[in-house]
């Protein structure tokens, strides 16, 4: 991450290599955004990162919400009452925030309210691959698509424009290629918020009852109407006139791969790159349609402009030939620079013999692994032991998600935010043996507890454990309402897991430590024999966490060592444990790996490995 | 890994060209296999680099080496250092860690030219092995100080790393930048 004090202060002309999303903060501040919201998620983290950092020495308000539903609920209303606000989130984060979302074009704030949204083609960190500009054209709302980080932030700057013009809500559409790259970034001014509208109480303008929404919406399509001028503006279409008699339409990162893509010289067809996808600029489209025999179109993921743009060409009469997903752009995963080449050499009439790779090499795979002191690591060896193969375990999103990789095999069915305690209650039903919901202390504070009351309410035989961390893990420790601070860092109410679910009308409930290995195993032992809804909380902090806190107060963990003549080379540290702390020998002797050593620098002393050793042959503080 | 491509792409960016950084990371950045892609030059668009096209490879650790050469050919330089990182695959039981000479080899058949150093070691003379970064970027802008100002890495290592590791990062990459590797082909 950049020093985000160049975000908050950086002077105008001043350039730097900023990633996408902390170009959308700047140009927050460039814009005069005072209110910015997320609940994180990969790829768009980064925004509340840097917002709340900045919002440290410049006075905006910046909040991880508790859910991506509040977040666009508390930006909405921000709006509402004269303040700019952005809120940020990942593709899938849209779809628990979309019944705010496609009702607020009907009701909008007047104030520029800009929604962020980032996709992940290939889902590296997602549980699918859904794309975001459906929902544009979906809630009828502007939508720009930028290529780069100087374009973000341009766009934020013209989504605040627009979004008060129309009074409508912008859509921005990110993917990781846009997110999570770093460009250079030509900064503007800073400038003061505008001068604050107070909410004026209007009847019928803000109350989603009948009769106003029919209205509404016949207002919203006439807004989405006015603003077919502004896509086809020089300011949202870069045109690139080779003289060529074909043609590429783009946006967004595909854009990118279009314009590196080098065909023989004469070769080079012209291209449409667009900024605003909704609404398309129809009138561009059909001129460059007219314009050129053959026209292809690079979009990653859904076929959407294509099916668009092929009906302004039967809607025109227009003959001109136009490619797309047929010509070798893939549907599934992310775009390749090698994809678009060889779709545009189609289009060119090129032949070209499209790369083979070489062979992936042979080697031992490198999944992801628990940290060195993760508490999930001692949680997910409780569930495995005591679980039995027969159970259906349901995990949910988070860190301990990785469980239900190899070596772990933790979690047998997970979807997304909240699934785990709904299914299990799904599971309960006729089951012989009582499913087990596993899920994390943001999770299940996002989405986990309207399904716990559920489950007590209508009866469902299920266990749940919380695994409580006491931060937002897995996307870069965000706090949450169960780690005691705020989205600054400082202290605030800690909102108690256990009096929530105690609240839920749980009557079962144990609170744990799950590096108490022994006590842990005698109470989820006990807890699985129970009839009704049992929770269980293991609680332990993140190790990221821990060790955070160990550097600012200037302390070190003690860590654990083998010793060696105790060490009988089971191994079972290595196979139980999977700490990257423990070092393996590479060499054999008889048949085994050689005696493990543990990384004093990289133990943080929580001892698990300790407790899973046969021979107690690993102690602390003998290093 | 994130932090050594910002830094080179930082200092490409002080040398004047255009450069896009991009990773993959989510669930690889807890342990896993992790690959940032930096392209640059007088006009770029996309950090993107396809498979057998990229340039040079800087590799933090040998099997991951290996396993990046997808991304080599014909006219690729690597830079690799000899550190070994058993994956949890191997830890547990389930595969072997190929011998190093092995590896050395069917690195070096896949490209133009590769070059072996033990950075973490180097870098341990410099304070702690953590630095080896620095001396891979620092034998990376040895052999390519036509393109990138060598002078502009230092900036971009004040730029971004703590203060307290200023110095001790400065000396990993003059290390780097001064040393005589094993190089195959």
């Amino acid at each position: 991450m950049v020093d985000t004090s160049v975000i908050s202060n950086g002077a105008r002309g001043q350039k730097f290599l900023l990633l996408g999303n902390e170009a959308v903060v700047r140009g927050g501040l460039e814009a005069g955004f005072t209110v910015f919201t997320s609940y994180p998620g990969t790829p768009a983290s980064e925004v509340l990162d840097v917002a709340t950092e900045v919002s440290k020495v410049v006075g905006i308000h910046a909040e991880y919400s508790v859910n991506e539903k509040v977040a666009i609920d508390t930006a909405a209303g921000a709006a509402m009452n004269g303040l700019r606000a952005i809120t940020a989130m990942k593709h899938v984060g849209l779809n628990v925030a979309s019944d705010t979302f496609m009702a607020l074009p009907y009701f909008a704030p007047k104030s520029a309210l800009v929604i962020v949204v980032a996709d992940d083609p290939s889902a590296y960190s997602s549980q699918n691959e859904q794309d975001t500009r459906n929902y544009g054209y979906f809630a009828n709302l502007p939508m720009l698509q930028p290529s780069d980080p100087q374009e973000v932030k341009e766009c934020v700057l013209k989504a605040a424009e627009i979004s008060e013009s129309l009074e409508l809500p912008v859509l921005i559409r990110l993917d990781i290629r846009v997110s999570h790259v770093r460009g250079p970034v030509v900064l503007g001014d800073l400038r003061e918020p505008p001068s604050r509208k107070e909410f004026v109480k209007e009847k019928g303008r803000y109350t989603a009852i009948p009769p106003y929404p029919v209205r509404a919406h016949e207002i919203l399509l006439g807004k989405l109407e006015k603003c077919k001028d502004v896509s086809c503006s020089s300011e949202f279409v870069k045109l690139i006139d080779r003289g060529s008699e074909n043609g590429v339409i783009c946006a967004g990162s595909a854009s990118t791969y279009v314009l590196d893509a080098e065909l023989p010289g004469p070769m080079q067809p012209d291209v449409l790159k667009m900024l605003m996808v909704n609404p398309l600029p129809e009138e561009a489209i059909v001129r460059f349609l007219s314009a050129h025999k053959r026209v292809l179109v690079v979009e990653e993921l859904d076929p959407i402009f294509e099916t668009r743009i092929k009906r302004l060409a039967y809607d025109n009469e227009l003959k001109t030939v136009i490619l797309g997903k047929e010509a070798g752009i893939p549907s599934v995963g992310e775009l390749m620079p090698v994809d678009v080449r060889s779709a545009m050499a189609t289009l060119v009439g090129v032949p070209q013999a499209k790369k083979v790779g070489r062979p992936i090499p042979a080697g031992p795979a490198r999944p992801p692994v628990f940290c060195a002191g993760c508490p999930h690591r001692a949680s997910m060896y409780l569930i495995k032991t005591l679980a039995g193969k027969n159970r259906v375990v349901v995990s949910d999103i988070g860190c301990y998600g990785m469980g239900a990789l190899s070596p772990t095999d933790v979690g047998d069915v997970l979807l997304d935010m909240g699934f785990s305690i709904g299914a299990a209650g799904g599971f309960a039903i006729g089951a012989k043996l009582k499913p087990l919901a596993v899920i994390g202390d943001s999770t299940f504070l996002h989405a986990g507890i309207p399904a716990l009351i559920n489950a007590v309410w209508n009866k469902h035989d299920l266990a749940v454990i919380i695994l409580d961390n006491l931060i937002t893990a897995m996307t870069g420790l965000q706090p949450n309402p169960s780690s005691g601070l705020d989205s600054q860092f400082h202290e605030a109410e800690r909102v108690s897991i256990e009096d929530l679910v105690k609240a839920c009308g749980v009557k079962s409930l144990r609170v744990l430590d799950p590096l108490q290995v022994k006590a842990s195993k005698r109470e989820i032992r006990e807890m699985l024999d129970e009839r009704g809804v049992s929770v269980m909380i293991l609680r332990q902090p993140c190790a990221l966490l821990t060790s955070q806190q160990l550097k600012v107060s200037g302390r070190k963990a003690t860590p654990y060592a083998v010793v060696a003549e105790n060490c009988n080379n089971c191994n079972a540290c290595l196979l139980l444990a999977s700490c990257p702390a423990l070092i393996p020998a590479l060499t054999e002797e008889g048949g085994k790996l050689a005696k493990v050593t543990i990384d004093p620098a990289a133990c943080t002393g929580c001892g698990f490995c300790a407790e899973v050793c046969p021979y107690g042959a690993i102690i602390q503080g003998v290093a | 890994m994130l932090l050594t491509s910002e830094i080179l792409g930082n200092a490409a960016m002080l040398s004047g060209l255009d450069v896009r950084v991009t990773e993959n990371h989510g669930l690889s950045q807890r342990g896993g296999s992790l690959v940032s892609f930096v392209r640059l030059g007088r006009e770029v668009h996309s950090p993107l680099i396809d498979l057998g096209e990229a340039d040079y490879i800087i590799s933090l650790e040998l099997l991951e080496a290996l396993r990046s050469s997808v991304y080599a050919g014909d006219g690729t330089t690597l830079v690799v250092s000899t550190l070994q990182v058993p994956p949890v695959t191997v830890f547990s039981g389930k595969a072997k860690y190929p011998p190093p000479a092995e590896i050395r080899s069917s690195i070096s058949a896949t490209c133009k030219k590769a070059f072996f150093l033990d950075a973490a070691g180097m870098a341990s003379t410099a304070g702690r092995s953590l630095y080896q970064n620095a001396v891979l970027l620092g034998f990376f802008a040895g052999i390519t100080k036509e393109l990138i100002k060598p002078s502009e890495y230092g900036e971009a290592l004040k730029m971004l790393v703590p203060e307290r590791t200023l110095a001790p990062n400065l000396k990993a990459f003059d290390m780097g930048y001064g040393a005589s590797p094993t190089e195959t082909r």
